[in-house]
Order: C-alpha cells, then sequence, then structure tokens
C-alpha cells in the first residue's frame, strides 16, 4: 500500500496559528471594531517617520523599545499597508509563530511528548489578547515571542547541544529587553544563571567563565545599543527610562539625569505586596480567572514534583515575565491600574490601564500545565485525570475566549482604545487637516497627531512635531514665522503640549492666527498671510525666507533662520 | 645557405636557376635545386582578383626582370575568389614560370591574402606586387640590389599623369597617414614592396597585430617603431586602369581607417601597457638554472624591479577613474563629494566585513572531517612518499636543539624523510651551532650563496634545487608541527589526488606570555578556523602560510618557487599557484605551533614585512589586471584577491581612518565631519564600524572559546588596540616599500619559557 506523506508538525502549527490569528483579525476588523489602541498607531507612525518626515533616520525611533518599530519598517514603507490597519497584523504574524513554534518545541523537549506541545500550544493560541496583540501594533507579543526563543535556545543548549545555542539564548535577552524595557530584569537573572549552568554541564570554570563571558557580551548589546541611542540623540544614557518621553524631544529627555533615574528606583513592603496584588490580578483579567488559577495551581505543582534540575529550573525561567512586570511595580518602575485593587498606583484609580503588560506572563500557565500534566504517574487512572485535566483547561480557555470577545467586549483594554477614540473620530473624517491645508508646515504634538496624522494626506514631511525637535524648539518661540497650520490639544498632559497651549494663548498668536476648528480636543488654528505679510513688511523680514510662506519642505536652519529673515528685502530677491 | 650579398646582388648557379628546366621540376624540386646551389630564391606575392587578363604580361615581366639580374625566384598568385579564370590561366603557366596558386573560395581581402603569400613562400626576399602596376622590369631587380642597405625598399610612384584634383588629394592623403600618424614619409599604397624574410619574425609575436589591419601598413608602422632602414625608390609608370568610383575611395578609406586604428592601439600600449599581457617569453619561468640571485620567475613576476610603467599607469587610471566616479556619482546624486566620498569609504568597509562575515559561516558550516588513527596506522612505508623538508636558518642556532628534537620525532619513516637546512654562508654562528648538534647523516645543510637578495624565499629556492622529495614543505625555525603531521599530509595527498597541497592550522605556544601575544592567538585562532576553511571551501585565491603547508612538488615546480624579492613570499606564491590552476588546497587538521612575537617592537618589525609583502604582491599581481582576471578565472575570483591582498591592506588603514573620525567627531565635533557624515552616511559609517569592531572582537573571542583558550577570552576585549596597532605598521610598510623595499626584516626568535620544549 502506497504510504501517504507526512506533513511535519510545523506545517500543522504554521495552519493552526495562521487560523487562529487570522480569525481574530477578521473579527476584529469586520465584526466587532474596537480599533487598536493609540500606541499602536504611534509605533506604525514612528516606523514610518524613520523612512518619511521632516528629519527621517534614527532621530525619529525614539526612546520606545526599538524592535517593533524596526520589524515593522518593511510593512509601512508600502503606503497601503502603512494607511491600512494590516500593518500590525502583516509584521507580526511571524512573529506570533515564531513565539508558538519556540513554546511547541520547549514543552516538546521538557515532556517528551508531542501531545502536550499540541495542548500548551493550544492554550496559548486561544488566548485572545495574545491574538489581539498579534493584530494591533503592540511590543507585547514581540517580547513574549523573544522570551520563548531566548528559552527555547537555552533549553536545547542544556539538553546537550553546543555552545551556540547558548549564544543565540544570550542574543534573544537582549532583543527581549529591545522588545520590552520589563526585559532589564532578566539581565542579572540570566547572566548567573548561565555561569552555573556551564557548570552544571560539566565545563571547566575557566570555561564556564569564558563562555558567560561570550554570552554576558550578548545579554547586554541591547542595553548597549539604548545607552548609546539615549547618549547620543538624548544626552542621557538613562533617558529610556523616562515613562512618557516619546520622542527625542530635547527638553524633555534631557530632564531625566542619570542621578535622578536611580534615585527614584525606591521600594518598600508596601509597595511590594501592593505590586503582587496588582501583578496577579493583571494576570488574571489577561488570561481569564479560571485558567490563570488552574494554570497557576498545576505549574506549583510541576515545579515541586520536579525531579529534574533542569526541568525545575527551566519552570522558574517561566515565571520572569510575571516577575518582570512585579519587580517593576516594586520599583514603581511600571503603571498598572485593575479594579481589583483599590488602592492607586499609576495614577489611573480604579480603571483598567496597561493591563496588557502581564500578557506574557500567559508563558507560566500554559507551559507549567503542559509539564504538571505530563508529570503524572503512568496508570490508567491517571491517563483518565490527565485527560480529563487537558479538558478542562481547554475549555476553560474556550470560555475565556467566549467571554473575552463577546461578553465583556475587550473591556479589559478598552480604555486604552476608548482613550483615543475622540480622535479617532476625528481622524475617520479624514479632513480635519486635509480640509485647511494648503501647503507649508504644520506645528502640532503627537499627541494630537497620531491617529490623525497617519489618515490625513499631509505629507509626513510637513509636520513639525517633537520628533524633529531642533525644528519644534524654534518653531515653538515664534510659531507663525514657520507652520500655516497650529494643532493644540487642550485634553493631554506633557511638555511640548503645555507649550504649545500655553503660545497659543498669547496676543501676538491670536495676531498672526485664525481658529478654523474647535472640539472636545482639539484646536485647529491657520495662518493669517496678510497679517504675516504686513508685520514682515514693517519688521524689513524677507518674505521669501520665511519658511511659513514658502511651499517647499525644505527644512529651515534653526541657527540661521534669523539671519536670513532679518537680511534686506532687496538683496534677498536679488539672490 | 649563402646570404645577401653586401650591394644586394644575389649568387645565382647557371641552369638550374634559369628555370629553363621548369617543365620538368615541381615547385619543391626547384627549392631543393636552389637550396643545394646555396643561392635564395625571391618570392613574389601576387594577389589577385579578377585579374586574369593582365596576369600573362605581368608573369612575362617578372620573367625579364630576374632573368636580366639572374635571380631564382618563385611567383605565389593568390587568387581572392576570381570568376574570371584566373586560377585556370596560372595553373596552365605552371610550366612556364615557377609558380604556385592559392585559390580562396570566398573572398578575404588583401591582408589576409597577403598572409597566406606570405605563409607559402619560402625565399628569404620577399616581394609584395600588385598586379595592375606597370612596374618597369628594371626596377625589381634594382629595388632587391637596394636591400643590401635597407631593410625594406618601397617603390614610390612619384611621377604618374592624373588630374590635378587626386593629385592634391593623394599628396594630402599621404602626408597624413604617411607623416603625420605612422612617420613615414613613403607611399602608403605601393604596390611594390621588397623586403627581408627576417622582418617577419618579430611581427609575429608582435602584441598588437590585428589581420584586419593591411599588412603593407603594420609593416611600416612596424619598421619605424624596429628602427627597421626603409628605402623608397621613386618610379614613374602608366597606370593601367583609372577607376575613381566609390570602391577606389572605400579602398583608400580602408587603409586610412588601418592606420588611426593601428595608432590608437600604439598609443593605447603605450599608455595603458598593464592592458596588454607581456609577450611569453617575457611571463613564463626560465628553469631553475639562475645563480645570480636565485630568481626563477622573470621580471614580470617578480617584486624585484616593483614599480614598472604598468604599474604606474594602473594606479594613475584607478585615480582617475576614481576621481571621475567620484565626481559623477557626487553630481547625479546631488551630494558633496566629500559626502560621496565618506560614503564609498563606509560601503567598501561594510563589503570587507560582509565577505568575511560570509567566509566566517561558509567555515563553521563546513568543518573538515580529520584523518583517523586507524588510517594512519594503516600507512605502510611504500604508501609514504619522499617529503622534503626545509628549514631556513638565519641566527637561530639557540633554537636548533628545539628543531632537532621535532624532527627526530616525526612519526614518518626516516629514509623518506629529506630535511635540508639552509643557513646564510655570513651566518657561521647558527651553522656552528647546527654542527655541534652531531647531526645524522640524513640531515642536509645548505650555504646559501653571499648574492643579494638574502631573503627567506631565497634560501628556500637555493634548497629547492636541491630537495628531492614529493612533497615539498618549509619548517620555520621556532616552529612545533604535530609528530604526525607529515604522515597526515601523506595520507590526505593520496586520499585527495585533486589537492594540490595542504594547508597546516596554526596556533601559538606562548600564548600566556603577556597581552600582545594572547592577541596574537586570537588572531590566528579566527584566521585559521573561521577564515581560511571558508575561503578553502569556496575555493578562492588566497595568500597561503610561510611554514607548514604541503606542496606536491610538481606546483612549485610549475610556478618557478618563490620570489626570493617579496617579503611575504607566502602570499605571493599563493596567488601564483592559483593563477596556474592549481586551486586553493585543502585544510589538513594538524596543527603547527608556533611563537609570537612577544614586544611590540619586534611585532611592528613583522607587520611591517608581513603587509609590504602584501603591498609588494598587489603591485606584482596587478602588473597586468586583465590577464591576473583571466587567470584567476573570472571576476569573483579576482575580486576576492582585491579583498584578500590590496583590501588586507586598505582595511587596515580604514581602521586607523574610522577611528581618526569618529573620534574627531567625539571630541570635537568639528564642521567638516558633520558635512561628510549626513544622513544615511553617518548610518552606514556608525554601523560598519560599531557593528565591525563588535562583531570582529566577538568573533575572535568565540574562536579562542572554541581552541579552548579559556584564559585568552577576555584578553580579545583589547582586539581594537590590536587593529590600531595594525594600521600603524601598515602605515610603516608603506614607508619600507620605498625605503627598504627587499630588505628581509628578519623575526627574532629565542627559546620561548612557554615552549613545551624549552
Amino acid at each position: 500500500m502506497r504510504k501517504h506523506p507526512t506533513i511535519h508538525w510545523a506545517v500543522w502549527l504554521f495552519a493552526a496559528v495562521a487560523l487562529a490569528d487570522g480569525a481574530m483579525f477578521a473579527y476584529l476588523r469586520f465584526v466587532d471594531t474596537p480599533g487598536w489602541p493609540s500606541d499602536s498607531i504611534a509605533h506604525i507612525l514612528n516606523a514610518r517617520m524613520m523612512l518619511e518626515g521632516m528629519t527621517p533616520g534614527f532621530s525619529q525611533l525614539g526612546f520606545w523599545p526599538p524592535m517593533l518599530h524596526l520589524l515593522l519598517l518593511p510593512a509601512v514603507s508600502i503606503d497601503a499597508v502603512y494607511k491600512s490597519d494590516v500593518a500590525g497584523f502583516v509584521t507580526l504574524f511571524p512573529v506570533l509563530y515564531a513565539a508558538a513554534y519556540c513554546l511547541f518545541r520547549i514543552v516538546e523537549i521538557l515532556t517528551d511528548n508531542r501531545k502536550y506541545a499540541w495542548f500548551a500550544t493550544a492554550l496559548f493560541l486561544l488566548n485572545p489578547y495574545a491574538l489581539y496583540f498579534s493584530s494591533a501594533a503592540m511590543t507585547e507579543m514581540v517580547f513574549v515571542s523573544a522570551f520563548l526563543a531566548f528559552f527555547f535556545f537555552w533549553l536545547r543548549w542544556m539538553k546537550g547541544a553546543d555552545d551556540t545555542w547558548l549564544l543565540c539564548s544570550a542574543c534573544m535577552v537582549s532583543v527581549c529587553f529591545l522588545s520590552r524595557y520589563e526585559g532589564i530584569v532578566m539581565i542579572p537573572i540570566v547572566i548567573p544563571l548561565f555561569f552555573a549552568c556551564a557548570l552544571y554541564r560539566g565545563a571547566s570554570l575557566r570555561q564556564s567563565i569564558a563562555l558567560t563571558l561570550l554570552s554576558a557580551i550578548l545579554v547586554l548589546l541591547g542595553i548597549a545599543w539604548v545607552f548609546l541611542y539615549g547618549l547620543y540623540y538624548g544626552g542621557d544614557p538613562l533617558a529610556f527610562l523616562s515613562i512618557g518621553v516619546r520622542s527625542s524631544s530635547e527638553a524633555s529627555v534631557q530632564s531625566s539625569a542619570v542621578l535622578n533615574q536611580i534615585q527614584r528606583l525606591t521600594v518598600s513592603p508596601e509597595q511590594v505586596v501592593f505590586s503582587w496584588r496588582v501583578a496577579m490580578a493583571a494576570a488574571k483579567h489577561m488570561m481569564g480567572a479560571p485558567v490563570w488559577l488552574v494554570g497557576g495551581v498545576l505549574y506549583a505543582f510541576a515545579i515541586v514534583t520536579s525531579r529534574n534540575l533542569t526541568r525545575a529550573t527551566a519552570l522558574i525561567l517561566a515565571s520572569i515575565p510575571f516577575l518582570s512586570i512585579f519587580a517593576l511595580l516594586s520599583l514603581r518602575r511600571a503603571g498598572i491600574a485593575v479594579p481589583d485593587v483599590l488602592v492607586e498606583a499609576g495614577g489611573r484609580g480604579q480603571s483598567f490601564h496597561n493591563t496588557r503588560y502581564l500578557l506574557p506572563a500567559i508563558v507560566l500557565p500554559v507551559i507549567g500545565s503542559a509539564v504538571a500534566v505530563a508529570s503524572l504517574r503512568a496508570g490508567r487512572m491517571t491517563r483518565i485525570a490527565r485527560a480529563g485535566i487537558v479538558s478542562v483547561l481547554l475549555l476553560l480557555a474556550c470560555w475565556n475566549m467566549y467571554d473575552v470577545l463577546r461578553i465583556k467586549n475587550f473591556q479589559v483594554i478598552r480604555r486604552d482604545i476608548t482613550r483615543i477614540e475622540s480622535v479617532w473620530k476625528i481622524a475617520s473624517s479624514k479632513t480635519l487637516l486635509d480640509q485647511f491645508y494648503d501647503y507649508g508646515f504644520v506645528l502640532s504634538v503627537r499627541y494630537f497627531a497620531e491617529v490623525a496624522i497617519v489618515r490625513s494626506y499631509v505629507p509626513l514631511e510637513a509636520y513639525v512635531h517633537e520628533g524633529t525637535y531642533k525644528f519644534i524648539r524654534q518653531a515653538m518661540g515664534e510659531p507663525w514665522l514657520f507652520a500655516r497650520l497650529v494643532v493644540v490639544n487642550n485634553n493631554a498632559g506633557g511638555p511640548e503640549i503645555n507649550r504649545l497651549r500655553a503660545v497659543s494663548q498669547s496676543e501676538a498668536f491670536r495676531w498672526y492666527y485664525d481658529e478654523v476648528y474647535r472640539d472636545g480636543s482639539n484646536v485647529v488654528y491657520k495662518l493669517n498671510d496678510v497679517a504675516l505679510r504686513s508685520a514682515a513688511f514693517s519688521l524689513g523680514y524677507s518674505p521669501m525666507s520665511i519658511p511659513s510662506l514658502r511651499q517647499s519642505f525644505t527644512p529651515w536652519d534653526p541657527d540661521e533662520i534669523y539671519e536670513q529673515l532679518k537680511a534686506p528685502v532687496r538683496e534677498s530677491a536679488a539672490r | 645557405m649563402a646570404t645577401l650579398q653586401d650591394d644586394g646582388a644575389l649568387l645565382i648557379p647557371d641552369a638550374a636557376l634559369k628555370h629553363e628546366s621548369a617543365d620538368s621540376l615541381t615547385i619543391g624540386e626547384y627549392r631543393e635545386a636552389v637550396a643545394l646551389a646555396g643561392q635564395n630564391i625571391v618570392s613574389i606575392i601576387l594577389p589577385v582578383h579578377n585579374q586574369r587578363a593582365v596576369l600573362g604580361d605581368c608573369f612575362e615581366r617578372i620573367k625579364k626582370a630576374m632573368d636580366v639580374a639572374g635571380y631564382a625566384y618563385e611567383i605565389i598568385v593568390v587568387d581572392d575568389a576570381s570568376t574570371d579564370g584566373t586560377a585556370a590561366f596560372v595553373e596552365g603557366t605552371a610550366t612556364e614560370y615557377p609558380v604556385q596558386l592559392i585559390r580562396n573560395e570566398k573572398s578575404r581581402g588583401r591582408s589576409a591574402m597577403v598572409k597566406q603569400g606570405l605563409d607559402l613562400s619560402a625565399g628569404e626576399l620577399i616581394v609584395l606586387f600588385d598586379v595592375d602596376m606597370l612596374y618597369s622590369p628594371q626596377l625589381l631587380a634594382e629595388m632587391i640590389r637596394e636591400l643590401g642597405q635597407a631593410d625594406i625598399v618601397i617603390a614610390n610612384r612619384k611621377h604618374y599623369q592624373t588630374a590635378l584634383w587626386y593629385a592634391v588629394l593623394s599628396r594630402l592623403y599621404r602626408w597624413f597617414f604617411g607623416s603625420v600618424m605612422l612617420f613615414v614619409s613613403t607611399d602608403l599604397r605601393s604596390g611594390l614592396k621588397v623586403f627581408k624574410r627576417s622582418l617577419l619574425e618579430p611581427l609575429r609575436f608582435a602584441k598588437d597585430y590585428d589581420a584586419r589591419v593591411s599588412f603593407d601598413i603594420f609593416l611600416l608602422y612596424h619598421a619605424r617603431r624596429a628602427g627597421w632602414v626603409v628605402k623608397s625608390l621613386d618610379v614613374s609608370f602608366d597606370r593601367r586602369t583609372h577607376d575613381l568610383g566609390p570602391a577606389f575611395f572605400a579602398s583608400r578609406a580602408g587603409v586610412g581607417w588601418a592606420i588611426v586604428r593601428l595608432r590608437i592601439s600604439h598609443l593605447s600600449t603605450m599608455l595603458f601597457p598593464f592592458l596588454y599581457p607581456p609577450a611569453p617569453a617575457e611571463y613564463f619561468s626560465a628553469g631553475f638554472t639562475n645563480v645570480n640571485d636565485y630568481l626563477f620567475l622573470t621580471p614580470t613576476q617578480s617584486a624585484k624591479g616593483h614599480v614598472t610603467k604598468e604599474t604606474v599607469s594602473f594606479v594613475l587610471v584607478l585615480i582617475f577613474v576614481f576621481t571621475t566616479v567620484l565626481f559623477a556619482s557626487s553630481y547625479a546624486l546631488r551630494l558633496p563629494v566629500i559626502v560621496v566620498g565618506a560614503a564609498t569609504i563606509s560601503l567598501t568597509y561594510i563589503g570587507l566585513m560582509s565577505f568575511k562575515l560570509w567566509m566566517m559561516i561558509v567555515a563553521m558550516r563546513n568543518r573538515q572531517v580529520p584523518s583517523t588513527q586507524e588510517e594512519l596506522d594503516a600507512m605502510s612505508v611504500d604508501d609514504c612518499p619522499v617529503i622534503s623538508m626545509l628549514i631556513p636558518l638565519y641566527k637561530e642556532g639557540e633554537i636548533i636543539p628545539q628543531i632537532f628534537r621535532y624532527l627526530l620525532e616525526f612519526d614518518y619513516p626516516e629514509e623518506k624523510l629529506d630535511i635540508i637546512f639552509i643557513f646564510e654562508s655570513t651566518d657561521t654562528e647558527t651553522a656552528d651551532a647546527f654542527l655541534a648538534m652531531n647531526p645524522p647523516p640524513r640531515f642536509k645543510a645548505l650555504l646559501s650563496p653571499d648574492v643579494q637578495p638574502k631573503t627567506k624565499p631565497k634560501a628556500m629556492n637555493v634548497a629547492f634545487k636541491e630537495a628531492k622529495g614529493d612533497i615539498i614543505v618549509i619548517y620555520d625555525a621556532e616552529v612545533l608541527p604535530e609528530k604526525d603531521q607529515p604522515k597526515k599530509a601523506a595520507l590526505m595527498l593520496k586520499k585527495h589526488p585533486e589537492a594540490m597541497y595542504l594547508h597546516s592550522k596554526m596556533d601559538v605556544y606562548n600564548e600566556t606570555a603577556n597581552w600582545l601575544t594572547r592577541l596574537y592567538t586570537g588572531e590566528f585562532s579566527y584566521f585559521y578556523d573561521f577564515f581560511l576553511p571558508g575561503l578553502v571551501k569556496c575555493g578562492y585565491p588566497l595568500p597561503i602560510s610561510g611554514h607548514s603547508t604541503y606542496f606536491r612538488r610538481e606546483v612549485i615546480e610549475r610556478v618557478g618557487a618563490w620570489d626570493a624579492y617579496n617579503v611575504a613570499e607566502d602570499c605571493d606564491i599563493g596567488i601564483r599557484i592559483f593563477r596556474k590552476g592549481f586551486g586553493s588546497g585543502m585544510i589538513l587538521e594538524s596543527y603547527t605551533w608556533e611563537q609570537s612575537t612577544t614586544t611590540i617592537s619586534t611585532w611592528v618589525r613583522q607587520r611591517t614585512r608581513w603587509i609590504q609583502g602584501f603591498i609588494q604582491t598587489s603591485i606584482v599581481q596587478l602588473r597586468y589586471p586583465l590577464l591576473l582576471k583571466r587567470e584567476l578565472k573570472g571576476w569573483k575570483n579576482f575580486i576576492v584577491f582585491l579583498i584578500l591582498v590590496p583590501g588586507n591592506v586598505s582595511l587596515n588603514i580604514m581602521n586607523i581612518f574610522q577611528w581618526a573620525m569618529f573620534g574627531l567627531w567625539h571630541f570635537t565635533h568639528a564642521p567638516f565631519l558633520q558635512d561628510a557624515y549626513v544622513g544615511w552616511t553617518l548610518y552606514l559609517a556608525t554601523i560598519c564600524f560599531l557593528a565591525g569592531n563588535f562583531l570582529f572582537t566577538f568573533f575572535g573571542m568565540y574562536a579562542l572559546y572554541e581552541r579552548k583558550h579559556y584564559s585568552t577570552v577576555p584578553w580579545s576585549l583589547l582586539m581594537v588596540v590590536y587593529w590600531i596597532m595594525l594600521g600603524v605598521a601598515t602605515i610603516r610598510s608603506s614607508l619600507h616599500l620605498f625605503l627598504h623595499p627587499h630588505k628581509w626584516d628578519k623575526t627574532t626568535h629565542t627559546l620561548a619559557k612557554q615552549n613545551p620544549h624549552a
């Protein structure tokens, strides 16, 4: 009889991931449209501004973790993808597949059984938030993927593969850090771990030190990148610690002095207890309470019953994503608020806020459950118990999916989404800027700009905002010389927003600009050409040198612009 | 055979040469008869096309002229696809005249016809004769006589009846193409030329010979360049036909164009000599007989006169092309020249870096399987070929006990080891130390003659003449090869007949002496584990090691041994081996430990010599770049050569340049740097600088780790210092190239404490 060719499990896995992720994307796009978080649009815009804008390039990478922006580059370089909602999905689908692949292999290695690998992968792919954050251009899935890759490479090495696997694992620690800054917590954990594991594998002390050194270099690559970037573009290697600094605005970055950052790293017992409660509650919301609780119990069981040091260590490593956030919360370096914990922590009261930070903790119940079930002793009753536990967990995961999608309708993350809904509405009209824009520059701040800019047809070169920090600093002084349109946001906070708001209330500003639009959040001002030209004439400025009157996008030189402006009109005209 | 007399007369035998008995003689017999008589034949070549009507008259005139003068002659008619029965006519007259016929089925043109006639001719004197010209019969004899004082004699058509406009045009034509273009003031299109056969030999080897060019013009052109004496005899004659149609002018235009082409070709040869490969005599090794300086290569292949006109021309052209491309790119891209320049440097740097990374990946993915102990044990004495080990020594008496020890410990049949020590004749100290060790009789010692150059390759050339082995290997004084290395090499060469030579792996035995030796170890580990295997796997041309490389004897014989004047003879011979088609060799999984230099001064001296040798090799190999490309079998290998030899030198300089730029920018923020590194060029420079330094530091560390030099791994973090030192050595070597081009700056080796044999 002819034997049918077997399809490799990785192909099946790919099909499963494609099915799950595609279905979720279709659901989000066509059935229930909660939209994407404001951060997601900002990530897309950030990536695009590296390619296009007044000052394109690495300076636009900003102080967010850069990995997602770099991954987004191919997608956002295509106009159709950039303007539509698919940039995140296109970019993160391979990332989700990589995560699923690594998870599959990890569980397969830990349990020596591919069935449990399928079980763990199914649990993972049944999480609605895992799929949601693989469609929105957010950093969580990149972190999960990098973490699982780190885990997988380390496990392969521990199981006897050559040392290049450890070096790959070390590289992935860097990728974790470049994906989300809580990856910094991994660094002090993994370096001693690598050393200890090298000794455990039978290497001599010298060899272990050498290998740890090699790995440590790779582990620290990510942080070295971020330090260098902060140093060169912000003047402060620790600029990345300033949560809230969202672009290379010089003024904001320089306020985050090194000493200031270190002094802020305080911890107290109350904060630790509080942080634990917040983290547990957020994890519960992300994974669904039943899955989180059952999975947590099974995880503990797996550790306790583990007779193998490698397996025990691996299980402990699975808790790193959870512990990272817990550690950062304890150090007051992460802002999460959940209604379960009434005490205010992140300044957001009882509403959901940044609960997604705990999404990577999904690794813990998923791996823990699979390993625990696999470690039950053989026997007839055990088989029934195993089947029961697996079935129950899968049913709970399905229920959680239904609960999040149909009953709660993404309630947990909806706050993040609704926060930008007002802007989204404006953007959906598409005409906010398009209807007023003729040529020249638009002075804005990103808080307003993210959605509106992506949707608008005004070219990115026209925007003067925080990313073009040399220019925004000068444009804020006398905006009428530089910008034809000014968009002021009245709801949000932040150094640039506040400053622009203050400028917009000055008498001179009102002389040069006419208010052309106002809603609950934003006011749009348009330049009064007649007023500016008459003022330029009386001040002896050359109108040809005033950027706001030029039709071209050539950026002005902040250091020389006033000299050019004050050049005699005739001389300038002659030139 | 008699030669032409001074007065131009030929001694003619009587009856046989009168051709009176031609009825019974074939042309071969006729020639033989003339030769037996000790006389010469005048070969008269007649290119014809549909000129049957005039041939009879022409033959008769020739016969009369030759009979009157008393010369033996042969007529060679080259018929260019005539349709008027020319061939039949000629065949019909064969009994009457000593005539031979060459018939072309298809028209081939005059130049080709003349060449055909020349190939068939046997005379010491050649006459090119246009049958449509009515030359006086006495003229031919007179011209032959004139050959006593000249090499070529031309009938200069001076007096003939024609229209004024034609005469003016004709003069102008002759003046421009003759006097201006060819520097000869003779009748270019003269249908009657007489010259000596001896002139044909140098023409055959002329580099610029082009069959499309009219042979007459080519002859005149070379006459001028070779200093041959050209004489003109003014003649007047009546033209038989005077058709001034398009064909007439086309024919003259064709000759004019041929002259222009020749001049361009000549100019090109003068301006761009590197484009024209040398004649075989200048290129092929002349054997192993030269005892003046023991250089067995021709000067074109040696660094003996390292800066030649080819090199100067090539460098100037390179500068011109580079500058033009730079400015053109600047104009096309609308970027300042300085930006384009900075970007070019960065792109080159990234290219070199990428190549090294690629080689590393190839090397890591293709680990060679070593020979097994069982295979080695199974080798009988008969399986072991004779291996000649050449050991050049200079002021290294202290190390001789170490050398004796490893030579005596080799796991190889003693009778199959042909061990040759070479000492400089002035170095009695080392020779005495050698004798003091009571060497076994099978250890041969040679004194390298006291002639310049006093270099290691010269010593090896001296020794190679005496070597008897089928396999040749060189060992430096301070090295320590593995005991079974010769056996492994013999086995591998037997298993892989396609491998023409084997690269042993190098390691360092005094690694822990200080930071410098540790970095040296790191460099070697990276090169021999992560780079060389990649090059070998890809089959690229590569510089080889100066010792412990096992060659099949024929390789050294065919490439002409080592360049006695090149101070990095190993690099040079590696490229020459590849050019001769012997490939990239194979990796021998056997280590030779060598001694690292321990002080900065000795290290810099050693590196200066190595890099100087790389520069010399670049110069020598690139004398004829197109020939090099052809012999390296394509552009890919040619580019790899550029990367590995001149590129290696450039990389050291670029490292220094990038560090200087980085330092200047960091500390001064100089405006010109901000102008040069804008936008993407800044990213390029930063990526290649930071990523390049990081990657190669890291891979150096990893290579050390792989070789189990664990304690040295952290020291590799200082590799950047090492590269800066390399840059300094490169600059020093550039100066040395001019000051001491062939000086062998010997690296001093002592018995290191870390040496296991110490």
